[in-house]
Order: structure tokens, then sequence, then C-alpha cells
């Protein structure tokens, strides 16, 4: 099949550039006239502009995937950052929450924690989960007895070092954070609530937190968890059964 | 190969669907038809390994209020149908849905491919679509794919002619050049040309040959519809970023095709989301009219019937 060779070893070149090793590397399967013509192409102008047009489509893409995080950070993190995605082959989904979530799952874990950053980072993908499902979430129908509950699979909570409204408008304009307060805030986001979050209470904190990894009702009840507070979490998704 | 060709009724001037684009603008705007890409109103999800396409309500009900009952044409973007290791299926079976909810008068495609195998034989997005080489492998499989679609639909299915930057595409000995190509695909597939005159100029400025030469080597009887646009310069080449207002080169060979093309359904000033949210609707409508001033005047020479 020489056009899946051709079309593999012509997207590898604008992708990475020529490879290494030179007319040897091209696949086997290629005629010699195929090889002379990659070799002719790789090295001229316009392949080079090719996969500069790939390029910056992909960091647009994934700039505009990451807009928030990407604003905290400063201008050095950001292109070691987006170079590294590329790099690995990002940017390339057309499909913007795709793009999205792919790239935010990649900055989290190189990010320092606790920070304003990680934050950000954690209300972005929090936010695409919760409205990527809203759309087909149907509240469950109430159950008379209460099963085992979990926490909803797109529903997340995201902890702020201070006001979440002023970090946010920080990374929106790209300015300094605010300094840490001196207590926590919180959000909670699950698909089934209009506006996507709210600021849950402490007794919603210890109950979502109970159900980490899923909790029976009598477990629930002994820890001191109302029977109605299961439900309206239940109700918008921030939990789900078992 | 049997002909299966059959040219559509005539919409006439039609306008790209821009989602951030205000409701008022397309109830007020001088447009016929709608030009769709459904894949704007989907959201992806991945599972093993596997993409699917999912409409969204929502989006699709804020086009439909938008397009405001006006025919609809779809073009889409994800398709990869020259791919050779398969083309994307998701994209079928999302267009299948949509066809469903909205029935189109016709659909089109880029003649290229965004999607080469991974390691694991998982699709893998190039990030930019590619040209095709012109030869008899890429003709046959892109043809095989267009008669699969032809009868899927039932409605007509147009290829349209890509802009690129390589400074050369593999080519057969003796197949010939893009105009070629596109006609032996066309033949293959009993499909009809989407004719982007902004691609073909941006490739005649950029690769240095005479758009009109290649315009006259075309079956221009097969096109359909034509993408009128405007782009942008970038070191030394111009590019199809469907920025701008159309630029005068291009208003040339609309008004050089118009008379040769019979069987023309459409044409649409096409902008992108990402590149053109400078434009204003006043812009938008003069390039809107002036189209239609094209039509207007290829009609009076009884060429054809689309204004």
């Amino acid at each position: 099949m020489p056009l899946l060779e051709l079309q593999a070893a012509l997207a590898l070149s604008v992708r990475r550039g020529p490879p290494a090793g030179g007319a040897g590397a091209w696949p086997a399967g290629l005629s010699a006239g195929e090889r002379d013509y990659l070799e002719r192409v790789v090295d001229s102008r316009g392949l080079a502009f090719a996969r500069e047009v790939r390029h910056s489509w992909c960091a647009m893409r994934a700039t505009r995937a990451a807009r928030l995080t990407l604003g905290l950070l400063s201008a050095e993190a950001r292109r070691r950052a987006l170079d590294e995605w590329l790099e690995l082959g990002g940017g390339a989904s057309s499909f913007f929450e795709s793009e999205a979530l792919a790239f935010l799952a990649f900055l989290d874990p190189r990010l320092p924690a606790p920070s304003h950053v990680l934050s950000v980072c954690r209300f972005e993908q929090a936010l695409f989960r919760a409205s990527s499902a809203a759309p087909s979430f149907v509240p469950p129908r109430p159950a008379p007895r209460l099963g085992a509950v979990r926490q909803g699979a797109a529903a997340s909570l995201v902890t702020f070092l201070a006001a979440p409204a002023s970090v946010l408008s920080a990374a929106e304009v790209g300015a300094a954070p605010p300094p840490p307060a001196a207590q926590a805030s919180h959000l909670l986001f699950a698909p089934g609530i209009p506006s996507l979050c709210f600021v849950p209470g402490a007794a919603d904190l210890a109950l979502w937190q109970s159900c980490a990894t899923g909790a029976r009702p009598r477990d629930l009840e002994a820890a001191g968890h109302e029977a109605a507070r299961v439900r309206a979490l239940l109700e918008v998704g921030a939990l789900q059964a078992l | 190969m049997t002909d299966s060709f059959r040219a559509p009724r005539v919409l006439g001037v039609g306008f790209t669907y821009l989602p951030a684009l205000p409701r008022a603008f397309y109830h007020e705007a001088p447009i016929d038809f709608m030009e769709v890409a459904p894949e704007e109103l989907c959201r992806e999800r991945r599972a093993l390994g596997r993409s699917a396409l999912t409409l969204v309500p929502r989006l699709l009900a804020e086009a439909r209020e938008a397009c405001a009952g006006r025919p609809i044409v779809v073009h889409g973007v994800e398709l990869s149908i020259g791919s050779a290791h398969g083309w994307n299926q998701a994209y079928v079976d999302m267009l299948d849905a949509f066809c469903a909810e909205w029935p189109f008068e016709w659909h089109s495609e880029h003649l290229s491919f965004q999607t080469v195998p991974g390691t694991g034989g998982e699709d893998v997005a190039v990030g930019m679509p590619l040209p095709l080489p012109f030869t008899e492998e890429a003709a046959s499989l892109v043809g095989e794919r267009a008669r699969r679609l032809l009868a899927r639909y039932g409605v007509p299915f147009l290829l349209e002619n890509p802009a690129h930057y390589l400074s050369e595409v593999y080519c057969d000995p003796g197949l010939g050049d893009e105009s070629a190509f596109m006609a032996r695909v066309l033949d293959r597939g009993g499909c009809g040309q989407l004719l982007d005159l902004h691609n073909l100029h941006c490739n005649a400025v950029n690769h240095g040959f005479d758009a009109r030469s290649a315009l006259a080597r075309l079956p221009l009887e097969r096109v359909v519809e034509i993408h009128v646009a405007g782009g942008a310069w970038r070191d030394g080449f111009l590019m199809d970023s469907h920025s701008d207002r159309v630029p005068a080169e291009v208003w040339d060979l609309l008004d050089f095709v118009l008379p040769r093309t019979p069987n023309l359904a459409g044409v649409v000033y096409e902008v992108l989301p990402e590149t053109s949210g400078h434009l204003d609707a006043a812009t938008v409508a003069g390039e809107l009219e002036r189209v239609r001033r094209a039509l207007g005047a290829a009609a009076r020479g009884g060429t054809h019937a689309v204004a």
C-alpha cells in the first residue's frame, strides 16, 4: 500500500520534520520515485512553511483550550508547556473540549501543588466535565430507600487558595493572583446545577468527601450525614448511585 | 464507470453558518441558503481509543433558528476522505444523525487527508489537512468512497479542491496535475466539485501556475458549488485563512468561470470563525451582494440560472 506509507511519511515530516537517518529511514514499501519525491519535498521551503502553519494552528487550539490556566503561567513556563504538549502531538484535535480536557490533564501533574494555577487548571477541567455532561443529564428518579452512592462521574470539587472570583479575574487578564487567604474556598461542580457549580457548605463538603470511594446509607447515617442532603446531591449529579 | 452525477436544484447565494454571529444578521442578510459545518454543532467523546461525535441539541436548535428555514448544504471538515487507512467513521455516524434531524441539499468534503494510523492502529490527527498524491490508487480510493456517500445519503456529494503549501505533490507518471487528478476522482466517484476559487488562487500564486489554465482543464460541468474567500500573506505564502474580503483576482476568476459552469447551484462566501472576527455585518453583506451581481451578469449572458 504505497498510499498508506506515503501519507504516513508525509504526515510525520509535517509533524516532526525530516526523519533522522536520511533516505534509509523511509518506509520500505515506497518506490524509488516516491522516496526521491520525499527527499525533495522534506527539504523544501513549502514543507517548512506547512510545518510552521501546523505548529501555529496546534498552538492556537491548545492556547484557547486552557486559556485561564495559561493566563497564570509566566511567559517562559507557558512556552515550555506548549512546546512539550505540541511535541507529544497535542493541539491536533479540532474539537475544543477534547483538546481542552487532554491538555489540562497533561498540565495538571506538572503544576505546583497547592497553587493558584493548579486550582484554575482543576476549575477548567471541572467546568468542561460538568458542561459536557449537562445536556444529557437526567435527574435520577427519587427512590423510596437510598442505596450506596459515590461521587458523580461528571462532578468535581475544586479548592481555591483565595476567593475564586479574584483568582479567576487575575487569570482572565494574566495579572498577578491575590495572596492566599487564611481559609481555602471551594466550588462543587455537577452537571445538574443550572450554573454548573455552587459554593458547598461544610456539611456538603463532608458528605462529598465521605463518598470518594462509595458509601453505604448506614455508614453515611452513622457519620451524621442527612438523607435529605444525600438526595439533594444525587438530584444534581454531584453524587450518583453505585 | 457509470455516471451517477446529477445536478441539484439551484439555490443561489450562500454564507457560512457561524454560531457566534447574532441571529439578526442571518435574518436580514441577502442570503438564499446556508452552509453548515456539522462538526461545529458536535461534542467529541472518546472511549476505548475510539471517537464518537454527538450532536448537541442546543447548538443544533440555535443553528436552525439562525438559518430561519433557508435550505442548507453541509460542508464537512473531519471526514478525511483520502486517508488510506480509512475515513473517519465517527463523522459518518454523526452525519447520519444530522441528516435525520436536518436534511441537506448536498454535502461536501475536502479532497485531502488529515489522519494517519498510529502505532496501535488508532487514528492520529495530523493537525492540518494535507493534499493527496496525484495517483491512480488515491483516485480509486476516494472515488469508491464518494460513491458510498452518494448511495448513503441520496443527495449530491461534492469534493473541494484544497489549498496546500507543499512545493510539489507526488504524481503518478502520466497522470498530470491537480486539475487532472480532480477530474479523475470526479469521474471515478460520480460526484460533483466544490470549486474553491480562493484555494485555487492560493495554489496558483504559491506554486506558480496559471489559475485560468487550471480551470480550463477541469470538468466544469461537474461544478455544483463555488467558494469565494479572502486570505492573508505570511512569510511569502498566500494562506487560505478565509479571513478577509475576497481579493480582486478571485472576483476575476469568478466572473471567468461562471459562464462555464452550467450545473452550478450555489456560490458561498466562505469565512472561518477563528479568523474572521474582524469582519462586520456590512462588509459581509457587501461581499454577498457582489456575488449576487456576478451571478446576475452571468444569468443575463444566458449561461445558467443561478441568479
